[in-house]
């Protein structure tokens, strides 16, 4: 792989956009309409549009290049400027040069004096000292040619000195090879869970490499102990998982791909150290899966490395090409399944050339030869750039996406990182913030933080002291006791003044200090518990309008909660938060706990009435209300490292809450703790049949529903 | 038709046999078309009808036609006439099916697909009738076997029906075969004594008291048991209900044959024998309905004729240079009552008809292409030997969105905005333009090799149009399919309201290639008055700026989901945008104003003109109004009138009684798909429901009265100029099939334009919508590209330029700026812009994403710049035609204009030498009248 190096700078590239348009030479692309849709995960996991980072150039067929049709075009490789197609059916290498035109085509090679052919062979890769490998699938064979073409030796399949390591049923079936620096070959076998196959410089099997190991989740492991093996088999659980393509990277790590089992889900792509080991980085928004979440999922084909540690993955499933940078960041998407002039039918194999990017086509036989854009020439340069360290460079190049594409969280990040850089904290804050880059935007805000601390901490010290000493000389002059004083009469005359009036007036009156007072019982019951639930039942000093008063001032502190919760630790997306969910997410939990608890302890001897339960419950709920204020406050000034505080106080309501439930239970039933225990347990278990219940009745009148509009259908629509 | 029984065998055989005849003789005489004279290449037509450029033959034996260009001397051919000898893929019935003028596609009751070709099907059963028309003739045909071989061959007849239907009719010679092929038979009673008549397997008591007699021959033993074993043969073989010899009762022997003696078919005739005669009474026009009294007569099963038959007419006329062929909706029929398995009666719905597919096809060692209208028009070249990809078909202007639309679409694909298509042969060519029925018809086109031998384009009618609905709450036992929903099929309950025409007009010489099949397009269109030519005293280049007004985003107002408008330019800040660009030297700006109404870019419905607060108070709009008027920009505010982007109570649109309907009765949508999975998206923002095109008037009715006082002369519309939706509600009377709401959308823009004197301005534009069009904007710019296609031509921008000021997609917005400008350049389109006077970080996040590069700050400098550019470039040529489009090599390409201005564009990243003549790399070089003038 030629590395080239930083060819322009990025402020040529700038000029692409913001100078003359017509005047620049650095790409070739053709052809303008193209079939596919370009688009990029956002923080949120939302394919947002993208303008095209690569377009098609031109396509390339055997018969093109005047050798015949390829048959069964299943491998290409790019070396030196050079082009190796592997036409499979037809059993041969074609060589072309970086112009297209044919170099040698070799179809047979001289074996001890004996011609021979390739049977199938499905992958091809050549040294950079000019040695060709064929893995000769069909003749369950690895061919080392010279660079003209002559057998320099064949590698059959590997024999171990150490019995048992290799299977008696083994079948070797090599599909595709890698060489790397030291001359070790590494090949991926058809139908081989046990990894690749390693082979020495000479040609000896050393070992199996890189399995590819599958952890099962606890869910799985439940699930086949129940299954029967037909269940399991079709689930295709622990079915181990085998690598399909393999490339190598300038530093001599090995790029895998796996298109089949539960792997091919979760890590389709791997990256093996040299001692075997996953070292692929996975953090970007979304892990390097091609399309996230979409079924059927991504299935990757081929892999590319490319300079940078960008890498580059083909999906067999719809075509596209994935490119992600070396720690995971999806930077642009491109192709798509098709008959069209950019589209690929089945695509099989990929390969770069500097830029350039080709893709071999089995179904068409053609190499789609694809060129990027000067958005994807900015890209490329602004990662070239941050690779060599220059941030400016980089946040230059950046604009020049930004310029071309709002929606590139990247290149928000890239902008911050430089303000970072030179110590423009609030800009880099913003720019972190528009690209949704937490971590980054904590490390600016921890520093601002700390800016404005010290900067200010004279003058914060000196108002919380003032305050202090106001406070201070007001409890002093009985100020609070005066104002509560006064407060009170007035109160009171406007109590009186309720009672002239009488009627309507009046129990409004009396209903709202009932109510007022009903509010203030209930904080004394969060902080005494014991007693507190004790008066509440017996002296009846809760009320049904100050349990809801609490309920919904709970619902707005989750609101509050999940929509100002400040930004390092509010990974959730505000434009869809919505206050119904938020209410019924507390409201439904709430209603049912009371009446299957009330249920449940009618039948247990339980003294209290549904009202009893929900007022008590409803006091439960205090802590929650009280932390979602000041913890909504502090977040705002807390960092990343810092959430596990924020969290713990979270815990801390939530405890709190739980021990008012339990003890609420057990006053208001004159429970024992046992007895409480398991009223509890039931109450839950209660509450989830309710729930299934629930469910199991919406998917009848669903059916029902589904039913009756067939009926209508074919009453209507038939017609016969 | 394709259920064939024992009996078609020797049909089938026999058929084969006269066709290799057929073949080997005209495999004797010169057949090659380009060699011979007319009359040779001619032999077996006669001259139907001739003007002064062309001569329409006719072929009456197998119903092809051929038409001769007085001009060039070339002869079209309806059907290839080598076909004996060249076809070498197709075998069997699917050659044989090279001489069809029409194939119909049509669906059983049980929706199984029946394909019939009017050579298999109708010519070789002589089921067609020619009849003479005003300027042409007019061929019938009737498609499905009418009668089986077998019922023109009587099997008992009475001697006097013997001799008035068969031996009258046919010659000396034939009349001894048929009376050595049947015996004359009478029954006569007799009494015990006489011998019992034997027969073996037959039950003695059924001939018991019979005796047979052959009246005025004396037969022997022997032949008088061959003429009774032959009659009880006959009788078993003319009944259903008896299957063999000892199934005869007594009741069964036909007392008819006491009175008159009758012929009997001989059993073991030989078949030649038996297709022969069945030649012959066919001939003699002998119907088998008149056989039906004999065989009732003597208890025979009567003939019926197969119920599952088509009509179908065919018109050819001459029409000054063109030929016009014209397939009358009326003469169309189908069976609707017709039975079917399990004595069930159902209807055989007529989905499609294929017309003239073979007319010029090209065998597989001719020069040429094809020339297809997919976005900007498509170049297949014959035998491209593209097969491993899909033959092409598209529909003309698009799908209809109320035909079910398809489940996943990953690839983007272009549509037909003009109906033509053309074939380059040679140095011959023509050009056929759909001109009755377009809306309903698909363009087909296919190269040599894959199913045939031929390359050829044509196109496909649809008659009724199918659709289907998903009983969702089957259960797999009761439906019986494995896997997926069951579907049922609804088709269009009634025929469209339109014929089928489409007229040849041919080219030769230099004419003959895509150049020249435009410009014939165009005089065509200009002939009716679509295109008329621009005035050449008009200002320079124009320039298209869109701004977008507001976006409607999704945000929570105290955790309640609310959608609120983000505005992006305002109407003060639209006019400093425009001031901005005018300062930058752009003159001549024609602004679009997308998102200006209520509710931003998917505005409210338009009942009438409601501004969008956000974006600022109504004075602020008349200053705007007034603004662009002092500095002579013309201003177009964007309106979507059959596109309704939301449902919401009281606004004056009700979905359910407005929406455009599916066949399966769900509304339609225009719909768009899921970037990633390529799924339909089915909510109204991203998918608009489509307006019913009989509500169409009274919505233009409320809106335009209502804009046309705010004084703007201009209108800009976003669906109307290229999409035509059915609506397939109810019954009959209220369907609005596709051809009806093609010609309310052209009303509707002719009152918009004529009535309310408003000019517009298209976002996409059909041939007929040109006529309504100031200005295009999106116009298709290439071709979908798809495998089976060599090329992309810009034939649409050689039609309109110099008739209609064009742009394409917006520049900013392109696959590649740079690319797009060149294209721009190539094309003679004019710039276009979509901006926004905010930053694009507004968008992010919203459902308006896609306008991720509007900041009209980023892009003010380098517009203004390629205006300049282009404008010198094209502006003098903004009025002239293009007379000729070609690609020089690879990548290079040039536009020749009517007074010899010509552009050379290379898309290359070398410099390229022309003739000694340097065109830059990503430039271009402008020659004068042959001289260079500018390099770029």
């Amino acid at each position: 792989m030629p590395v080239r190096r930083l060819n322009r700078s990025a402020v040529i590239l700038l000029t692409v956009i913001l100078g003359s348009l017509l005047a620049l030479t650095c790409t070739s692309e053709v052809g303008l309409a193209v079939p596919y849709t370009s688009y990029i995960y956002d923080f949120w996991g939302r394919a947002v549009p993208a303008p095209q980072a690569y377009l098609p150039a031109r396509t390339v067929g055997g018969d093109d290049l005047g050798v015949g049709s390829f048959r069964d075009l299943r491998d290409l490789f790019d070396k030196s400027g050079d082009i190796y197609l592997l036409d499979s059916k037809n059993g041969r290498l074609v060589i072309v040069d970086s112009n297209w035109t044919v170099r040698r085509v070799i179809d047979q090679f001289d074996n001890g004096g004996v011609p021979d052919r390739f049977n199938a062979p499905e992958g091809v890769f050549v040294t950079d000292s000019g040695r060709i490998y064929v893995a000769d699938t069909g003749n369950g064979r690895v061919v080392e040619l010279d660079r003209s073409g002559h057998l320099v030796r064949v590698i059959g399949a590997p024999r171990s000195s150490v019995s048992g390591v290799i299977r008696d049923t083994f079948k070797f079936l090599p599909i595709s090879i890698v060489v790397d620096g030291s001359s070790r070959l590494y090949v991926v076998v058809k139908g081989e869970a046990e990894g690749i196959l390693e082979f020495s410089p000479d040609g000896e099997f050393r070992q199996f490499f890189g399995a590819p190991r599958v952890t099962p989740s606890l869910a799985d492991v439940l699930w086949s102990r129940l299954a029967t093996r037909q269940q399991r088999e079709r689930l295709g659980l622990f079915i181990p998982t085998e690598y399909n393509s393999i490339n190598i990277d300038e530093q001599g790590f090995l790029f895998l791909t796996i298109i089949e089992g539960v792997a091919a889900k979760t890590e389709p792509i791997r990256r093996l150290s040299p001692s075997g080991r996953d070292v692929l980085r996975r953090n970007g928004f979304t892990d390097p899966l091609g399309d996230p979440l979409v079924e059927p999922p991504s299935r990757f084909v081929d892999v590319v490395a490319r300079q940078n540690g960008l890498y580059s993955a083909l999906d067999m499933q719809r075509g596209r090409v994935f490119t992600y940078d070396r720690n995971g960041h999806l930077l642009y998407v491109f192709g798509c399944v098709g008959q069209q002039y950019g589209a690929t039918a089945t695509p099989a194999a990929i390969d770069c050339w500097g830029d350039t990017i080709l893709v071999a086509d089995r179904i068409t036989n053609q190499v789609t030869v694809y060129e990027p854009t000067e958005y994807a020439q900015l890209i490329h340069a602004a990662i070239e750039l941050y690779e060599h360290g220059d941030y400016n460079g980089a946040a230059q190049a950046w604009k020049g996406v930004l310029a071309l594409n709002a929606n590139y969280d990247r290149a928000y990040t890239g902008i911050g990182l430089s303000h970072f850089m030179s110590g423009e904290l609030v800009a880099a804050m913003e720019y972190f913030k528009l690209g949704n880059d937490r971590a980054m935007y904590s490390k600016a805000f921890r520093l601002y933080r700390k800016d404005m601390a010290t900067k200010h901490l004279g003058l914060v010290l000196s108002w919380i002291l003032l305050l202090v000493i106001v406070i201070a000389a007001c409890a002093k002059m009985k100020v609070f006791a005066a104002l509560m004083e006064w407060l009170r009469t007035a109160v009171r005359r406007v109590g009186n003044g309720a009672a002239r009036r009488g009627g309507v007036t009046w129990t409004v009156w009396q209903w709202l200090v009932t109510t007022i007072a009903a509010l203030g019982f209930s904080l004394h019951v969060a902080i005494h518990p014991f007693s507190g639930f004790h008066e509440l039942k017996r002296d009846r000093r809760g009320s049904v309008p100050a349990s809801v008063c609490i309920l919904v001032l709970t619902i707005a502190g989750f609101v509050i909660i999940r929509q100002h919760t400040g930004f390092v630790l509010n990974a959730r997306d505000l434009k869809a938060l919505n206050i119904y969910r938020e209410a019924s997410s507390i409201l439904v939990p709430f209603g049912l706990w009371c009446v299957i608890n009330w249920c449940l302890t009618t039948l247990m001897e339980g003294k209290g009435s549904l009202r009893d339960i929900s007022i008590a419950s409803s006091c439960g709920l205090i802590p929650i209300m009280l932390f979602s204020v000041p913890l909504t406050v502090l977040s705002h000034f807390m960092v990343a490292e810092e959430g596990s505080f924020y969290y713990l106080l979270m815990a801390i309501a939530v405890g709190w809450s739980a021990v008012l439930f339990f003890v609420g239970m057990m006053e208001t039933h004159e429970y024992d703790f046992a007895t409480t225990v398991y009223t509890g347990v039931f109450t839950c278990v209660g509450m989830a049949i309710a729930l299934f219940v629930g469910a199991f009745l919406y998917v009848l009148v669903d059916q029902v529903a589904a039913f009756a509009g067939d009926i209508y259908r074919e009453l209507v629509l038939r017609r016969l | 038709m394709r259920t064939i029984e024992r009996s078609d065998w020797n049909t089938v055989v026999v058929a084969l046999l006269v066709m290799s005849v057929l073949g080997l003789l005209q495999g004797s005489t010169p057949c090659d078309a380009s060699l011979g004279s007319a009359d040779e290449r001619l032999s077996g037509y006669e001259l139907a009808e001739e003007n002064d450029y062309l001569e329409l033959w006719l072929n009456r034996d197998s119903a092809e036609v051929a038409v001769l260009d007085r001009k060039s001397g070339y002869i079209w051919f309806s059907n290839p006439p080598a076909r004996a000898q060249e076809e070498r893929i197709a075998k069997g019935a699917l050659k044989e099916a090279t001489g069809s003028q029409i194939s119909l596609t049509c669906y059983t009751p049980r929706d199984q697909r029946l394909s019939l070709e009017s050579y298999n099907d109708s010519v070789r059963y002589g089921q067609f009738e020619i009849t003479a028309i005003e300027g042409g003739v007019r061929v019938d045909y009737t498609v499905g076997q009418e009668w089986s071989d077998q019922d023109f061959l009587p099997i008992i007849i009475s001697q006097d029906e013997f001799h008035r239907l068969i031996l009258g009719s046919v010659d000396e010679s034939e009349r001894s075969l048929f009376l050595n092929s049947y015996d004359l038979v009478q029954l006569v009673e007799v009494d015990e004594s006489h011998p019992q008549v034997e027969v073996y397997q037959v039950n003695p008591s059924a001939l018991r008291g019979y005796t047979f007699v052959s009246p005025g021959s004396e037969l022997t033993q022997r032949a008088h048991k061959t003429m009774v074993d032959n009659l009880v043969d006959q009788l078993v073989n003319g009944r259903e209900d008896l299957s063999g010899r000892s199934d005869i009762k007594r009741e069964d022997i036909p007392l008819a044959l006491m009175d008159f003696p009758a012929y009997v078919l001989k059993a073991g005739i030989r078949s030649w024998d038996r297709t022969g005669m069945i030649d012959i009474l066919r001939k003699t026009g002998l119907s088998p309905l008149e056989l039906r009294g004999d065989h009732e007569k003597y208890g025979l099963d009567r003939p019926t004729p197969n119920p599952i038959v088509f009509h179908v007419a065919v018109e050819y006329t001459l029409e000054g240079d063109s030929l016009v062929v014209r397939v009358p909706i009326d003469s169309i029929s189908y069976p609707t009552n017709a039975p079917y398995t399990g004595g069930k009666r159902g209807a055989y719905p007529l989905a499609s008809i294929d017309l003239l597919k073979y007319f010029g096809a090209a065998g597989p060692s001719e020069q040429g292409y094809i020339f297809v209208p997919d976005g900007s028009g498509g170049i297949i070249d014959f035998n491209n030997g593209r097969h491993f990809a899909p033959a092409y078909q598209s529909p003309v202007y698009g799908r209809d969105n109320s035909l079910d639309e398809s489940s996943e679409l990953l690839a983007q694909v272009e549509r037909i905005y003009l109906p033509v298509f053309g074939m380059k042969r040679g140095d011959n060519g023509f050009i056929c333009i759909i001109e009755e029925g377009q809306p309903l018809a698909r363009i087909r086109a296919d190269v040599a090799g894959r199913v045939d031998s031929y390359n050829k384009v044509y196109p496909a009618f649809t008659v009724l149009p199918q659709g289907t609905s998903a009983l969702k709450g089957v259960p797999q036992w009761r439906s019986g399919v494995t896997g997926g929903d069951q579907q049922i099929s609804i088709y269009q309950s009634r025929k469209p309201d339109s014929d089928f025409q489409v007229r040849y007009t041919f080219l030769s010489g230099d004419d003959a290639d895509y150049s020249g099949m435009a410009r014939r397009y165009q005089q065509y269109l200009e002939h009716r008055g679509v295109l008329r030519p621009l005035n050449p005293d008009d200002d320079g280049l124009p320039f298209f700026l869109e701004l977008v007004g507001a976006v409607g985003v999704k945000k929570p107002v105290l955790g309640i989901p609310r959608e609120i408008m983000e505005p992006i330019t305002t109407y003060s800040q639209a006019g400093h945008t425009v001031e901005a660009f005018l300062d930058q030297g752009v003159s001549n700006i024609k602004l679009v104003y997308t998102g200006w109404m209520s509710g931003g870019i998917k505005h409210r419905f338009p009942k009438g003109v409601s501004l969008e607060a956000n974006l600022g108070s109504e004075q602020d709009f008349r200053r705007l109004r007034d603004l662009l008027d002092n500095r002579g920009v013309e201003f177009y505010p964007m309106v979507s009138l059959l596109g309704v982007y939301r449902d919401t109570w009281f606004d004056g649109f009700s979905l359910m009684a407005m929406g455009a309907r599916r066949l399966n009765r769900s509304t339609s949508q225009i719909v768009n798909y899921d970037r990633v999975t390529g799924r339909p998206l089915d909510d109204a923002a991203s998918s608009p429901y489509v307006l019913s095109a009989s509500w169409l008037p009274r919505v233009v009715d409320s809106f335009v009265r209502d804009y046309v006082k705010y004084g703007i002369p201009g209108l800009s519309l976003k669906f109307m100029g290229t999409h035509v939706d059915s609506d397939f509600r109810g019954r009959d009377d209220q369907l609005v099939d596709r051809c009806q709401a093609m010609a309310i959308v052209e009303s509707q823009l002719l009152r918009i334009d004529e009535d309310f004197g408003l000019d517009l301005l298209l976002s996409g534009a059909n041939d007929y919508a040109l006529r309504y069009a100031r200005y295009v904007i999106n116009a298709p710019e290439g071709s979908s590209g798809h495998n089976i296609v060599n090329r992309a031509v810009p034939f649409y921008q050689m039609v309109v330029h110099g008739y209609v000021d064009y742009a394409g997609l917006p520049l900013n917005h392109s696959e590649s700026p740079r690319v797009s400008m060149l294209k721009t350049i190539e094309t003679g389109a004019s710039p276009y812009f979509q901006l926004g006077a905010s930053s694009a970080s507004k968008i992010k996040d919203t459902a308006f994403a896609d306008l991720f590069s509007m900041d009209y700050r980023v892009w003010l400098q380098s517009a203004a710049k390629f205006y300049e550019a282009a404008d010198e470039v094209l502006g003098d040529v903004r009025t002239q035609r293009i007379v000729r489009h070609r690609e020089l090599s690879e990548g290079v390409f040039e536009t020749v204009y009517e007074y010899g201005k010509s552009i050379v564009v290379n898309y290359r990243a070398e410099d390229v030498e022309l003739s000694g003549i340097r065109v830059p790399a990503f430039g271009y070089t402008v020659f004068q009248g042959g001289t260079q003038d500018e390099t770029n």
